[in-house]
């Protein structure tokens, strides 16, 4: 990689450092940069410092942890969109193309309705019901796609992932209306929400992105190649359906982690890719941490707008990120077809 | 003068086509290297099933080999150090720059964890580039170039792989008549091996040592091209006369 464009990823780093360190700072209580890093210095060093105590509790126990969950929900998201859109050679497609997101609703909506309980899985059964509806749904995609169409082409991948989401958001809508008595932790379930995130979720979801980030590195050149179309990247000697099913696996894999504790929050794994592809270059290489770093940013922010903008209320993350994401996107979107086109 | 190099394609009982519509019936064909083979027939006839098959980038059933080496046998690596083919379906979706685009065809090289490439490969890729035309416009997008440049970065790109046998699809769409005099003379000219489909019949029959003629996805004849004139069967395969289409048109370029 160039020069400018490592420099630009250490840019990107830093942004994320503020980014973070101001979405921790704000909220109901302000706890500055300063004391941040005392609280921070006393527990990780043992220095004594002077900070108010119920500050540190909010900042470990409830900032810190919701704030880093964001921040690698965005950015294994942003790999994931990453991922779709240059196997299925479609700069408008997203891991919600495979239906995970929407499998996930699903299945959670139908733990939620029926009242399931599996005393094994506890608090978890939840987010368990929803990674199998996700990848329930990635199968079925995957398998139906194949059944249509031998060479498993992308415009049969998103069609029937299309299909296949609208179908399940039907049945999401169907099962809100008749057990009236949990829509709204349906509703608010597919809208998303880092609301009382702990620290195991922030570990898993840290996990997840260094995963999704080097999975996708070490694949940088197949990826390159495979966004020119299947028939070229065989014919330049990459192993298409190997690659094409690994990687589209993982998206699914990590989307599925990523919505299964958080609920289904869009338009992060859409922009991320797109800001990153304009800043950086097409190039895998660069865009895979790129576009990390930036969906981490975008989600921390819109986190952050979420929980403060009217507080004490809490708008859905999704909401923020569909209110700022889709007229962002469309700009971006028809900027660069203009600028094409002319 | 072509080379004489040893080895060739060859195929025997080949069916194919794709999901579940055969388009190639039982073919059998030879195709040696160190020639320029061309196919000619009318849409729909199979021409580029044909290549793709013997690409290797279609599954079939019967025998596909190149150089004595069954396709379906081989790695993808190894099939692209044996053939490198420009095909019809060039989009380009994310805006690469030429330069990158056309380093792409160095991959068979690379190898290990988180591969790059090495010296060698910058060169080819300068090679290739110079060869087309496109090392001025080396740092330019993708989504900025015309149609004949964007031909001549996926021929470059193709040139790069360094393949034995060279494999076009309608190579001169797009490309303004000098690169097309360039390519045609890098046909005629060039030690590789070249299987292309040709739309323009007088210029096939000009570049051409051997023609292949499909009809429904079966072989008419393979032959010279004086032969091939000569056998009477063009009528048949583009079900129109050819050979007065064609006489009328030289006499009319002979006018110049």
């Amino acid at each position: 990689m160039k020069i400018s464009k490592k420099l630009k990823i250490l840019f990107l780093i830093i942004l994320s450092i503020v980014s973070v360190s101001v979405a921790m700072g704000m909220g109901s209580v302000s706890i500055p940069l300063k004391e941040q890093l005392s609280i921070i210095g006393n527990r990780l060093f043992g220095l004594s410092t002077g900070y108010n105590d119920s500050n540190a509790t909010i900042l470990l126990s409830i900032r810190i942890p919701r704030v880093l969950t964001a921040f690698f929900v965005g950015g294994a998201l942003a790999i994931a969109g990453v991922v779709t859109q240059s196997i299925l050679q479609n700069p408008l497609a997203s891991s919600y193309t495979l239906g995970v997101s929407s499998g996930a609703a699903l299945g959670a909506a139908l733990i939620t309705v029926f009242e399931i309980s599996i005393p094994v899985l506890g608090i978890l059964l939840l987010p368990v019901g929803g990674f199998a509806g996700g990848m329930l749904a990635v199968l079925f995609v995957m398998l139906f796609s194949k059944y249509m169409d031998n060479s498993v082409s992308s415009h049969t991948i998103i069609l029937v992932g299309m299909i296949v989401s609208m179908f399940t958001n039907a049945v999401i809508t169907l099962l809100a209306v008749l057990f009236s008595r949990h829509e709204h932790h349906i509703i608010s379930w597919t809208l998303g929400s880092f609301n009382g995130k702990r620290w195991y979720h922030a570990l898993i979801l840290a996990i997840a992105g260094v995963i999704a980030v080097s999975c996708t590195l070490y694949r940088h050149m197949e990826l390159d190649i495979m966004s020119f179309g299947d028939e070229n990247a065989k014919s330049i000697g990459v192993n298409v359906s190997k690659i094409k099913y690994r990687q589209l696996i993982l998206a699914a894999l990590i989307t599925g982690i990523s919505v299964c504790f958080t609920g289904t929050i869009g338009f992060v794994d859409l922009i991320a890719p797109h800001v990153s592809r304009k800043y950086m270059g097409a190039t895998h290489k660069a865009i895979i941490p790129a576009s990390f770093f930036f969906g981490g940013i975008l989600m921390t922010l819109a986190d952050l707008f979420a929980r403060t903008l009217i507080a004490p209320l809490e708008i859905p993350v999704g909401a923020v990120t569909a209110l700022i994401g889709a007229p962002f996107f469309m700009y971006i979107y028809f900027n660069r077809r203009a600028t094409h086109e002319g | 003068m072509k080379d004489k190099r040893e080895g060739f394609i060859s195929l025997r009982n080949v069916s194919s086509g794709y999901n579940k519509k055969t388009v190639l019936k039982d073919i059998s064909l030879t195709i040696p290297a160190g020639k320029t083979v061309l196919i000619i027939g009318e849409n729909g006839s199979g021409k580029s099933t044909l290549l793709k098959t013997m690409a290797g980038l279609l599954p079939y059933t019967g025998s596909v080999q190149v150089d004595e080496k069954e396709m379906n046998t081989l790695s993808e690596k190894e099939r692209a150090a044996k053939i490198a083919m420009l095909s019809q379906m060039n989009r380009a979706y994310f805006s690469y720059t030429v330069e990158e685009t056309v380093r792409m065809g160095r991959y068979r090289f690379t190898e290990g964890l988180f591969a790059s490439f090495n010296k060698k490969d910058h060169e080819a890729v300068k090679a290739a580039m110079e060869k087309t035309g496109i090392y001025d416009i080396r740092k330019e997008q993708l989504s900025s170039l015309s149609g004949g440049q964007l031909q001549r970065v996926y021929l470059a790109r193709m040139f790069a792989q360094e393949a034995d046998y060279i494999f076009l699809d309608e190579p001169t769409n797009h490309l303004d008549l000098k690169y097309r005099v360039i390519l045609e003379q890098y046909l005629k000219k060039e030690n590789a091996s070249v299987v292309a489909i040709y739309h323009d019949l007088l210029q096939a029959f000009a570049i051409a040592d051997e023609i292949i003629l499909l009809k429904d996805g079966r072989v008419l004849k393979q032959d010279t091209p004086e032969n091939i004139i000569n056998s009477g069967l063009l009528n048949e395969a583009f079900d129109m006369d050819v050979i007065s289409y064609l006489k009328s048109v030289k006499k009319e370029s002979e006018a110049f």
